[in-house]
Parts: structure tokens; C-alpha cells; sequence
């Protein structure tokens, strides 16, 4: 008996060693700062001296007490969804295309990915310019064509910037859900086409009834990750508009980089920071409910 | 149901090549016909044709007389059973069956009437509110079958449908295909490459090879009259044995001859002239072992239970041949063997055609 | 600074940052490109620059610059990094937070230094200062109490209204003086592509030193002397309704307009008046020269009943203070930098732009044989004379202190978004400056 339990105990030993490093890098990358994180939004900080007070949960009175706050919030709200949107349509419609057997495809596969591989300095840049409301093909294009008479203001005023930024993220993004879609696309088997096609399903029928239903998977996957991703979108909307004009485009991140940097208030960033954590892990508990309810059904 | 009339059927998917060639069939209301052959003759894109998936490059397809070329798979009225069964895989049986009634706007009363009659003919009522991955393959096999027969089409088309299943449900699923056929009475054409399938349940097979029709006739005549040599060399288990001869005259009447055999060719064959050369063949029951006859050695023995497998060699040849399973042959004996010369087969050796 | 309690010794500032990288901050991207000094090796010492002229030219200068101090000082390494006048005071925040700053920074709005020095976070100069001949203004400028905590990079007089003298000899104008003529003048302007104007109304650096300009002209303030907040007055409503009636004679885009567009705007011929400083001509002289001789430096319009006032004056330079500065070193750029030859060098990289600080460099032949220079000396004399009646933002009077909370103020954007508020939402003057008058007195307080 002695001897087992000292094998036990070598064995549970070993366990919690070979643990260790997932453990301790659990700790380090995601528990310590998160603590830290935490501990800040307890405190009014200057950013630049770091002169501090405990304030206790004043950050957060204050910061759920402002209309700021949730303007921002409905800000973030409207640029995820209308960017989640024109990426997982844009996408799905592309992959479906990219699906087909053209004689480009292999080609056009390529460039799809553009836009996503582009960095995002350049991509700004060059939106910038097409935006702009002197020099930019856009107003060009569309004034020659004779449908506005005068340039348009399209990131200084609302609601062109916030438009002109959802189209940008669409543009920048819908290659991932491409890429994932014609993945999965490809692994529907035709012959599922063919006994719909036999079965009486028209083109229509047959993508709402076989393609859609195979893609639901992959798609609650990109949305889930997209929406994480758009949600803390930082530097498109940083260097598009600013946030402007005004605050019509401050997303909940500008908000905090904001809050830490111009206006010195680390602690108050920080507790805005938290406060987007938990709206965002609150959407994934909705989410997911909501998918294992859909799941069952 | 449909009568089918196929003429001059052509499908080239590459220039130049084709996968079927002028085909002419006629599949007569309610008749079970198999197409038969091995992969790549052309038998799936034939039935790939009639089920409207592709385009012919020539010929037209009637069914009832009137053309379909430029009908939809659905306009068509036909069902089709696939391979590995193409159950829509986030719909539960019961959506499955439907799904042909559903998209043709029969009302849900009407749809769940007819499912139920449908699984009830299946057997599969337990069975209707799971997924299709929760079912054997035998279970997924009968909702195919009752997506097909829920329609009550004019044509039922199916593409191998008992391939994927394990040998003992494959011959239970035979017999019930049988039966079903019986009972519903419906045009089926059914594409296989397992000869045992075609013989059992067809009331006619076409066989195909090459992309060309070979021959088409009941199980009975492409066994026992085949109309050519890969016909013959396809039809049948074990296969056929093929020997090259020459027919020449032995005391006065003609022969077939091949090294040491010498089968007499039986008055009224005419294509027998004296001096062509031909390709013989015997099947394994037109070969018997006996004492005397044409010496030859046992080399393989195969007991299968009811008989058993011989396999002999005449002069560096091998031959098989069947016996009863409890007749004591020895790998290294020497037997003689006879030949059974109202089951010779005669071909033509430089065309394979079967000579008369 | 006595009240509240400095960070304790586990409190570091890479951990507070690391913190707050949870909330999915961009702005850690700053502190991991800093150089290490470590790394270098102990006999050689780094001296980083940030800088906000990041023209082709005045790079290719200061690199010049940079390998003959090398050359001349082994033993220092200069890092020259360039940071866009819009994002230099958060990023410095930045990389004050986490103990590592740049030694030098350059160019900088005023406001900058005004807030590091009021945060003690930069190192006096007075040393340097007694070395080199600097004109006595631009020492004053950034000098408290016997503090001199920073210089003038230059002389820029970013507020000069350039006006294109065959476009309102078209009109039969002349250059407008005061409000009423300039608002008359745009309005005829406008027409053929051409805008009256251009003026930054985006959510940027040059949105509030406009707003600072117009409100204090209208006869309005922002911190009175005695540190009260007094945005919200009747002279800031007029200027916020002045921008707001004379927004249609800007671009479109204007709402998004900061330096470069603004300039732009006018270099191109977009824009009949622009509002720049010399760098005006510089670019007009490499874009566009057949403008060359039809543009004009003069004193930006003022209210007829209203207050000559301009802003700026100077572009700051200053050396900061942490733990890992190389304080020395810097200060030995620092005398190279502002030696004769060098500083020639630098304000010829942006001449018109970068005013001479320095006396023998200003009155010195060399300095003054450039052909932009001896072609529109008329204009020079122009910004000179601004500058001698502008004022800097963190002293935007004689009667005021020192204001350094006025860096926080401008890297806030209040006042751009106020200005915002009205042209772009609508809201009126009064509401927008309510808004903003509580904004400032939060950034006044905290």
C-alpha cells in the first residue's frame, strides 16, 4: 500500500508540475493583468505622474453616470453590428461566388485576401484619399455621375462617417468570413445540391434550405470571433475620423484611450475598460443561450 | 408511372471523349432495369441524364413519349436515391421525407399524412423525429428510399444505392427493394457494378462498358446468351474461363480446339467456320472433373460451403471449374476433365463478338 | 502634488499600462517601441528625438545633423522618431507613464511643455539657456519664476491668414482686416471650386488653436487670471457663431481638416485664404509654384470692435525628466542643435516655417541668402510682426500665469469638439460652451 501511495503522490506530484507552466502563463497573461486592470479603476490616476488615491467605486459612478458613456455604447453597437453585417454578408456572397467554378478562381482567391492582409495605416490612407472631399474618386465618381451636385463631407459629418466606417470595416474584414465560408463550402457535398435540385428546390431554395443550415456552424463561430474583434476596434476609427465628428464615432475603445491619455484619467479608463469587458462578456452569455436554445430547437 | 425511351444519347465532358455514345434503351412502365458495368462506362452519367443533373451532348430522352432534354430535375417527375443516401443532414427524417411534398406546397396535413404511410411502408416510424447522423446506414437507406417514394414519381432513379452497406444488410435491403418494387410497381432504373445485384433483382439489365451499351436483355439471357465477350467476362461468379482456339475439323466434324482441349462445336452454329480463329469460353459449370477426359492438376481449392471452387491447369492454362464440397480433390492431384459442349461459348477473337 | 500619494514602489508604470492593455489599448504600441538603453551597451548612451517636422526635407537635414554630432560624439547615439503634432501629447503621456520618454522632444506645441513642466516632468535648461544667444522673448516664453524648463524650437506663426491677391483683386478687394470685410471676402471667393476659406474644424491640435484665437478676439477668455474657468462667455458664443456662419466657405471635408489639410487646401488652390504658418510658402515653392506670386502673409481678421489677438509664437523644444534620461547628453545635442551652423541648417529645412530663435543666426548673412527668404521678405516681416504681438497658450496674456493644465485642455479637444458641437450637431454657442466650460473646469480640477 505504501508503495502506491507513494507512486500516487509522485504521480499527482508530476501532474502539478507538468500543469505548472499553463498554469503560471494563465496567471501572467491574463489573471495579473486583468487584476491590475481592476485594481486601477479603484483609483483616480494621473496618467502622466501617476499620482494616485483610492477612490473606490467613484470610476464607476462616475463613468456609468455620464451620457458619454453610453452614447459610446450605442456608438460601439451600431459600428459592430453594421460592420458584422456588411462583412458576413459581403462574405458569404463572395465565398459563394469564389464557390463556383470559374476560371479565375484560384486568382481571385488571392486577391480577396487584399484588403485583410493590407496593413491597417495603409488601409486608412488610402480611404482617406478616396473619401476626400476635394481630391477623392468617390465624390468624383459620384458627381460625374450626376448623383450629387457638391462633394460630399464623408467622415466630417453624420451619418457619412459612421457609414463610411462601417463600409471600411466590411471591406477590411469580409475576406476572414470568405475564407472560413469557402472552407466549409467546400465541404458540402454535391450530391446534397443534386437531391434538392431532384427534389424540387429551386436556386433560392436550395442556399436557404442546404447552404445556410450547413453553414450555421462556421458562421456562429465568425460572428462570435468578428464581434469580439469589431467590438474592440481601435485604430481604424482611431485614424479615420478621430471618433468625430464630434463624438458620433468615439467607440467605447477611443473612449477609454481617451479617458488614459488627453485627459490623464487612468483610473477612470480603466474602470470604462472593465465596464466593456462586462458588456461584452454579457452579449457572450446572451449569445450563447440563445444559440444552444436554437441548438435544441 | 413512365415508359423510357433513350435514342441517340451522347455525353462528352472533354471534347472527343466520351463518357456515353449513342445509346439507344427503351425501360418499359414498371420494369426494374439495371444498368450494370464497371466504373467509368457511363452508367451513372446515363443516369445522371435521365434524372436531368446533366446536360446530354446529343440524343434525346422521352419519358411517355415526350421529349424532357430541357427539363428540370423536378419537372421531370422522377426520384432519385444516392449513393451515400444525401439525407439533408439539420432536417430530422420526418423533415427529409417531406422535403419533396414541402417544396412542391402540399399542405402539412397532406405531408404528414403522407409521411406516416411512407414509414409505415419503411418501417421507420420510430424513427421520424431523429437526425439523420443518429441513424444506421440501413436506417438512412430507407429515408432515402422514403424521400424518393413519398413523391409517388413517375421514375425512380437509383445510383448505387446499397454500395455503402455491409454484406449481410446489402442482400436483406435486395429483398426488400424487390418487394418494394413489387408493391409499388414503379419505373426504376437502377445503376450498379455488383453483378449479383443486377442478376437478382432486375427484370432486365443493360450493361455498359466503355461509355457504349453492350448488351441488354433479362438476367437469363445476358448469363446464357451473352452477346459478347465482355458480356460474358462480366456477367457471372466465378468468371468466365476464356481459352484462344481454332476451329478445325476432327473426323469429319468440326471442333474447337486449344492445345490439348477439344470441345465439338454442335451442328447449326454457323459462325463457325473451319480455321477461325476464336476466343472460347466456358463457364465454371460447363467444365467438369472426371476420370479420363483432358489431363490436368488441381491447383487451388476454394470450399464455399455448398460447393466448392476448383481451380486446374491444362497445360500451363488455368481453368475454374465448380464441384460438390465434399468431392476430396487434393492440390497436386491429376484429374482429366470434360467439357460441356451445349454451354460453349464461342467470341470472335479479334472483335469479341459472340458467334452464333 | 502633495495631496495625493506618488505611485509605491510596486506600482510601477509598465504596470499600470500592462493593466490596462486588458481594455485593449492601442497606445502600448508607443512604449514597446522605445530604445533600450541597455541594450547599446554601457560606454555608448542613447538621446531619442521626437519631432513633429516631418517633412522630406527637414528629415534629410536633421539626419545630417544628427550623423555630424555623431561623428563629433562618439560615444552618443541619436534616435530620431517622428511624431504627428495631433497624437504627440498622448503619446508622450504615454510614454511618461512608463518611464520612458523621449530626451528631447521638438517642435511641439507650447501647451505641451506648459503641461509636462506643470507635472514636473521635465528638466530645466537654465544651463543651456546662459550658452547660447537666444532672442529674450522666446526665453520669456517658457520661463517661470527663473524656471527656463523649455525653448523655442522656432519662431512659427501658425496663425497667419494667407491671402491669394489675384483672386480678391478679381473682386475688387482688398486684404480683409476685420471680421465683417473677411466674411464678405470669402463669400465672394466661393465660387469656380474655390472656397473662401479653409479652416480646421476637425476634432484636432489646430481646431483648438483656432477656437483659442477667435474666442480671445471676440473678447472672450478660457481660464481667467485668478484660474477660474470662464469658457463659457459671450465672446466665445460669438466666436463659435462666426465659425459656425462662415463654415459653408470651407471645404466640405473641413470638418475633418487638421495641419495638413488645412494647408493643403490652400497650397492647391482650393482655399482664396489659408491660415498657416510660413511653411505656406515652402510648399507652394516645391507644389505648386505659379501661386508663388500671388499670395500674401498678413494679420489674421479680427472683430471690428474686437481684440488683436493671435496665437503662438513659438514651437517648443525640451528635454524631459526620468529616471532613464540621458540628461547630459541631450543637453550636449541640445548646444550642437542651437550652434550657428546646425540651427542654420535646421530653419532653412522650413524656412518661413522655423523662425530663427537665435540672434546671431537670424541676423547672420548666411541664414538669410535663401531664395524664399529674399523673394518674400515682405511676408517674413509680416510673421515677424505677429509674433510679436502673439502670445503662447499656456500665458495667453500679459495678466495671466502660467496655465499648464492648458496641455491637458488642448490634448483633450475640448474646444474642437465644442467648436464640433455647434457646426456639425447644431447645438447652439451657449449650450456647446456650457458643455465645454464643465469640461474644462473637470480637466482644471482633476
Amino acid at each position: 500500500m505504501k508503495v502506491a501511495t507513494d507512486l500516487e503522490s509522485r504521480d499527482r506530484r508530476l501532474g502539478i508540475l507538468l500543469l505548472l507552466p499553463a498554469v503560471v502563463l494563465f496567471a501572467l497573461l491574463i489573471l495579473y493583468p486583468f487584476g491590475n486592470s481592476l485594481w486601477l479603476s479603484f483609483n483616480r490616476i494621473n496618467t502622466m505622474t501617476l499620482a494616485s488615491s483610492f477612490t473606490g467605486l467613484s470610476n464607476y459612478r462616475e463613468v456609468l453616470s455620464s451620457p458619454e458613456f453610453w452614447q459610446s455604447l450605442v456608438t460601439t453597437m451600431v459600428w459592430t453590428v453594421g460592420s458584422l453585417v456588411l462583412q458576413v454578408g459581403l462574405g458569404v456572397a463572395v465565398a459563394l461566388m469564389l464557390h463556383q467554378n470559374l476560371w479565375f478562381r484560384s486568382l481571385a482567391r488571392g486577391l480577396i485576401l487584399f484588403p485583410y492582409l493590407l496593413p491597417m495605416v495603409v488601409a486608412v490612407l488610402v480611404w482617406k484619399w478616396l473619401f476626400n472631399d476635394l481630391y477623392g474618386v468617390i465624390n468624383h465618381l459620384l458627381m460625374s455621375a450626376g448623383i450629387i451636385a457638391m462633394p460630399v463631407d464623408w467622415l466630417g459629418s453624420m451619418p457619412n462617417a459612421m457609414i463610411a466606417i462601417i463600409l471600411i470595416g466590411g471591406w477590411k474584414y469580409f475576406p476572414f468570413v470568405v475564407l472560413a465560408v469557402l472552407a466549409r463550402l467546400q465541404t458540402i457535398p454535391e450530391q446534397l445540391y443534386e437531391a434538392a435540385r431532384v427534389d424540387g428546390a429551386s436556386a433560392f431554395a436550395r442556399f436557404f434550405d442546404i447552404t445556410l443550415p450547413q453553414l450555421r456552424n462556421v458562421l456562429a463561430i465568425i460572428v462570435l470571433l468578428r464581434a469580439i474583434w469589431d467590438f474592440k476596434e481601435f485604430d481604424l476609427i482611431y485614424m479615420m475620423t478621430g471618433g468625430g465628428p464630434v463624438s458620433s464615432t468615439e467607440t467605447l475603445p477611443l473612449l477609454v484611450y481617451k479617458q488614459a491619455f488627453p485627459l490623464m484619467q487612468m483610473g477612470k479608463a480603466a474602470a470604462t475598460a472593465m465596464l466593456m469587458m462586462a458588456v461584452m462578456s454579457l452579449f457572450m452569455v446572451v449569445y450563447f443561450r440563445a444559440r444552444r436554445r436554437f441548438e435544441d430547437a | 408511372m413512365a415508359s423510357i425511351t433513350v435514342s441517340g444519347l451522347g455525353k462528352e465532358y472533354v471534347r472527343g471523349t466520351s463518357a456515353v455514345a449513342d445509346l439507344n434503351l427503351e425501360v418499359a412502365e414498371g420494369e426494374f432495369l439495371t444498368l450494370l458495368g464497371p466504373s467509368g462506362c457511363g452508367k451513372s452519367t446515363t443516369l445522371r441524364m435521365l434524372a436531368g443533373l446533366e446536360t446530354p451532348t446529343s440524343g434525346e430522352i422521352r419519358f411517355n413519349g415526350r421529349v424532357v432534354n430541357d427539363l428540370t430535375p423536378a419537372e421531370r417527375n422522377i426520384a432519385m436515391v444516392f449513393q451515400n443516401y444525401a439525407l439533408y443532414p439539420h432536417m430530422s427524417v420526418r423533415e427529409n421525407i417531406e422535403y419533396p411534398l414541402k417544396k412542391r406546397g402540399v399542405d402539412r396535413a397532406e405531408r404528414r399524412r403522407r409521411s406516416a404511410a411512407v414509414a409505415q411502408l419503411l418501417q421507420i416510424e420510430p424513427l421520424l423525429d431523429r437526425k439523420p447522423r443518429n441513424l444506421s446506414g440501413g436506417q438512412q437507406q430507407r429515408v432515402a428510399l422514403g424521400r424518393a417514394l413519398i413523391r409517388e414519381p413517375e421514375v425512380f432513379l437509383l445510383d448505387e444505392p446499397l454500395s455503402n452497406l455491409d454484406a449481410k444488410l446489402r442482400s436483406y435491403m435486395r429483398a426488400e427493394l424487390i418487394e418494394l418494387h413489387r408493391r409499388v410497381r414503379a419505373t426504376m432504373v437502377y445503376v450498379t457494378h455488383d453483378q449479383l445485384e443486377a442478376m437478382t433483382m432486375s427484370d432486365r439489365i443493360a450493361i455498359f462498358d466503355g461509355g457504349r451499351l453492350q448488351q441488354v436483355g433479362t438476367p437469363d439471357e445476358v448469363y446464357n446468351h451473352p452477346a459478347n465477350r465482355t458480356v460474358a467476362a462480366f456477367i457471372g461468379t466465378p468468371a468466365m474461363n476464356f481459352l484462344d482456339g481454332e476451329i478445325a475439323p476432327e473426323g469429319g466434324a468440326p471442333v474447337v480446339r486449344s492445345g490439348s482441349i477439344a470441345i465439338p462445336i454442335e451442328a447449326g452454329r454457323t459462325g463457325a467456320s473451319l480455321g477461325r480463329r476464336v476466343a472460347i469460353g466456358l463457364r465454371a459449370e460447363a467444365i467438369r472433373i472426371t476420370e479420363g477426359g483432358v489431363p490436368a492438376r488441381i491447383e487451388i481449392v476454394e470450399p464455399t460451403g455448398h460447393e466448392a471452387i476448383v481451380t486446374v491447369s491444362v497445360d500451363g492454362r488455368r481453368l475454374v471449374t465448380r464441384t460438390a464440397p465434399d468431392s476430396g480433390f487434393r492440390v497436386g492431384d491429376s484429374v482429366g476433365l470434360g467439357f460441356d459442349a451445349r454451354r460453349l461459348h464461342l467470341f470472335d477473337a479479334a472483335t469479341g463478338d459472340t458467334l452464333g | 502634488m502633495a495631496e495625493t500619494k506618488q505611485a509605491g514602489p510596486g506600482w510601477s508604470r509598465r504596470k499600470v499600462l500592462k493593466g490596462l492593455g486588458v481594455g485593449g489599448l492601442a497606445a502600448g504600441a508607443t512604449i514597446g517601441s522605445s530604445v533600450n538603453n541597455f541594450a547599446i551597451g554601457q560606454s555608448q548612451r542613447t538621446v531619442r528625438i521626437w519631432t513633429t517636422q516631418s517633412a522630406p526635407d527637414q528629415v534629410k537635414i536633421y539626419r545630417d545633423m544628427i550623423s555630424e554630432f555623431e561623428a563629433k560624439n562618439p560615444r552618443i547615439k541619436i534616435a530620431l522618431e517622428l511624431v504627428s503634432n495631433d497624437d504627440i501629447y498622448p503619446k508622450l503621456a504615454a510614454a511618461h507613464a512608463a518611464g520612458q520618454p523621449p530626451e528631447i522632444c521638438s517642435n511641439t506645441n507650447t501647451a505641451v511643455p506648459g503641461a509636462l513642466y506643470g507635472n514636473k516632468l521635465l528638466e530645466p535648461l537654465n544651463d543651456v539657456a546662459k550658452e547660447i544667444d537666444f532672442t529674450p522673448e522666446s526665453l520669456a516664453a517658457f520661463n517661470d519664476g527663473g524656471e527656463q524648463f523649455a525653448f523655442g524650437a522656432a519662431l512659427t506663426v501658425i496663425t497667419t491668414m494667407w491671402v491669394r491677391t489675384d483672386l480678391l483683386a478679381a473682386e475688387g478687394l482688398s486684404v480683409p482686416k476685420h471680421w465683417d470685410e473677411y466674411t464678405a471676402a470669402i463669400k465672394a471667393m466661393t465660387k469656380n471650386g474655390v472656397y473662401g476659406t479653409a479652416l480646421p474644424y476637425g476634432k484636432g491640435a489646430f481646431a483648438n488653436r483656432i477656437m483659442d484665437m477667435f474666442i480671445r478676439q471676440a473678447g472672450g477668455d478660457i481660464v481667467a487670471p485668478d484660474m477660474s474657468v470662464v469658457f463659457d462667455n459671450p465672446g466665445t458664443h460669438r466666436a463659435l457663431e462666426f465659425l459656425k456662419e462662415i463654415r459653408p466657405y470651407s471645404p466640405p471635408g473641413a470638418n475633418n481638416y487638421s495641419f495638413g489639410e488645412t494647408l493643403n487646401a490652400f497650397v492647391t488652390g482650393a482655399s482664396a485664404i489659408g491660415i498657416y504658418s510660413g511653411r505656406t510658402l515652402v510648399n507652394i515653392w516645391a507644389q505648386n509654384p505659379g501661386l508663388k506670386d500671388k499670395v500674401k502673409a498678413a494679420f489674421y481678421a479680427y472683430p471690428r470692435d474686437g481684440q488683436r489677438y493671435w496665437c503662438s509664437g513659438y514651437d517648443a523644444y525640451f528635454i524631459n525628466k526620468g529616471s532613464r534620461v540621458n540628461v547630459d547628453e541631450a543637453k550636449e545635442f541640445t548646444r550642437f542643435h542651437y550652434s550657428p551652423g546646425p540651427y542654420t541648417k535646421f530653419v532653412h529645412g522650413a524656412v518661413g516655417h522655423n523662425l530663427p530663435v537665435v540672434k546671431s543666426v537670424a541676423a547672420s548673412p548666411i541664414y538669410q541668402d535663401h531664395p524664399i527668404l529674399k523673394a518674400h521678405q515682405a511676408d517674413i516681416d509680416t510673421m515677424m510682426a505677429i509674433a510679436s504681438e502673439a502670445h503662447i497658450n499656456i500665458k495667453p496674456t500679459a495678466r495671466h500665469p502660467f496655465i499648464y493644465k492648458m496641455g491637458d485642455i488642448y490634448g483633450s479637444n475640448v474646444m474642437a469638439e465644442v467648436l464640433q458641437r455647434v457646426v456639425v450637431n447644431g447645438e447652439t454657442p451657449k449650450a456647446a460652451a456650457a458643455w465645454g466650460q464643465d469640461r474644462i473646469a473637470q480637466i482644471m480640477k482633476g
